[in-house]
């Protein structure tokens, strides 16, 4: 079956090895992943200053041109984004009628039921990786983290990246800080606040000795990345996932001298 | 500020303008309904004052002209609007009700990952906003929070914190007491959303100091990253097909308040 997805404006820089590992696994995997043509930017969070239509407009038209049953959106801001203008059109027939109007302008239309929005961690719980996992793949322990917007405050299935990382074959050690924050668009960004988070999150997969985070949401990994203090290994859960099944590094946007 | 005038203002501006009317007068014409009721409003220093909306000023000169002409207090009723202008609609938050639920324990300010770069508390913000919008002091508050829903999870009487917040950096506050966080991010973000349908999340990069040269096809996107990398070019977002469709419907999205 094919199930489109929503790459979002992070594919295309910060979260490239994200793209690219989502692909590799979509084609090792052979799911029938595709791109939403014609997608457009969901705003991220300049729209919280722009009037509520713009944001609204913005998420109805990657809603309209999703006509299947289900849209899988990778980014977390992008679902978060979707995801509140999806429950906002389906409660508030103003604004409904009102992005209809809108969507005439480009010939589009939005689905009397609009389609479900999947995050990634969801949709790969369906996989059994355990069948796929490479023979010549030894795991190491890892932590995960989920950041905020899979957890609220649309909650998705706090459990997904435990059971698809197990099932791959990486011992996952549980943590308490999964749903913590990051600090994420921290204005400030020579504040200590933003480092001492990132730090924090660090140091409890440290202590617990995890080899590496596996993490879901470009902002989270850019921020660990750069604030992340000493240095700790932190990868998308999708290239842990392609690493055991035996995908090359390079192909999952994994830097060859590491 | 939609009352903005307390009685004794309204008064005095009248007297310097060469009308006379007492203070008991003046309620009097409130009492027949020919002025405005006044919001009643607290003082630090103790005791109430009354404010009424700034128009209230303007209606009250018609009725003392009208009155010099020798019409009677009826006669002026008649003329003037029946319906009392009424002042810009405050806005208003939605959900104000249910901020009313807030029994001030202070849980958002103390979970909240960011508190110590905030001005003031987000309860702090939601006791003011409930004194009434001209309470509000300028707090950073509303420009910090990073949306992370966490004081929402939190808040024993399910408070929509975060839609408080989104609301006050939208619509909320008057432009004297906003916060620019980072207007050239801003300004890209729109302008490159509206070139290629596209952009890019600048509020992520914000740490990587973007710089860019040149404008359309020639434009140039540099970032500056931490660390011994320095600086890299990237390409501008791909367009997305139908631009001018979009822009048309963009900005017919932008129409309604």
């Amino acid at each position: 079956m094919k199930v489109l997805y929503y790459p979002g404006c992070s594919s295309e820089h910060l979260a490239r090895d994200f793209y690219l590992s989502i692909e590799a696994l979509a084609s090792f995997l052979a799911l029938e992943l595709e791109p939403l043509p014609d997608w457009n930017c969901c705003g991220a969070r300049e729209i919280e200053e722009a009037p509520e239509g713009v944001g609204l407009f913005l998420a109805s038209r990657n809603l309209a041109l999703a006509s299947g049953k289900e849209l899988l959106v990778t980014c977390s801001l992008c679902f978060h984004n979707l995801k509140r203008a999806q429950n906002i059109l389906r409660e508030n027939p103003i604004w409904r009628s009102r992005m209809a109007e809108v969507l005439k302008d480009e010939g589009l239309e939005l689905s009397p039921d609009l389609p479900r929005i999947l995050s990634l961690t969801e949709f790969l719980t369906r996989i059994d990786f355990s069948r796929f996992r490479s023979p010549h793949f030894r795991g190491f322990p890892v932590a995960v983290y989920y950041g905020c917007f899979l957890s609220r405050p649309y909650p998705t299935d706090l459990q997904a990246l435990e059971k698809v990382l197990s099932a791959a074959g990486y011992p996952v050690i549980p943590t308490t800080l999964k749903t913590h924050c990051c600090g994420g668009h921290l204005p400030r960004t020579d504040s200590p606040v933003i480092k001492n988070l990132c730090r924090r999150l660090l140091f409890e997969a440290r202590q617990k000795n995890a080899s590496g985070l596996a993490v879901a949401c470009p902002v989270c990994k850019l921020n660990l990345e750069i604030y992340g203090d000493p240095p700790f290994p932190v990868r998308y859960f999708t290239q842990y996932l392609g690493l055991a099944l035996g995908i090359s590094p390079s192909w999952l946007g994994i830097p060859e001298e590491e | 500020m939609e009352f903005g005038l307390p009685l004794e203002d309204i008064l005095q501006k009248l007297a310097e303008e060469g009308y006379r009317i007492s203070r008991r007068t003046f309620l009097y014409y409130v009492q027949l309904g020919l002025l405005p009721k006044g919001k009643r409003k607290g003082q630090k220093s103790g005791g109430v004052k009354f404010y009424y909306p700034t128009w209230t000023l303007e209606r009250l000169k018609t009725i003392l002209r009208l009155k010099k002409q020798g019409l009677t207090l009826k006669e002026i009723k008649k003329r003037l609007p029946r319906e009392i202008p009424s002042p810009l609609p405050p806005k208003t938050f939605p959900q104000t009700a249910r901020l009313k639920d807030c029994n001030v324990c202070g849980i958002c300010g103390a979970i909240c990952p960011v508190h110590e770069e905030m001005d003031l508390s987000p309860w702090r913000l939601i006791q003011a906003w409930l004194e009434g919008p001209d309470s509000l002091p300028s707090a950073n508050t509303p420009w910090v929070c990073v949306g992370c829903y966490l004081c929402e999870e939190r808040c024993p009487r399910e408070i929509p914190v975060v839609d408080f917040l989104r609301f006050l950096r939208r619509e909320g506050l008057p432009p004297g007491k906003r916060w620019r966080k980072h207007p050239e991010w801003s300004r890209i973000f729109w302008s490159l959303l509206e070139e290629r349908g596209r952009s890019f999340d600048f509020g992520a990069v914000h740490a990587y100091h973007i710089r860019i040269i040149g404008s359309g096809e020639n434009q140039r996107l540099f970032l500056r990253l931490p660390g011994p990398e320095g600086e890299k070019e990237v390409s501008a977002p791909s367009k997305i097909k139908n631009l001018s469709a979009f822009r048309r419907a963009l900005e017919h999205a932008r129409e309604w308040p």
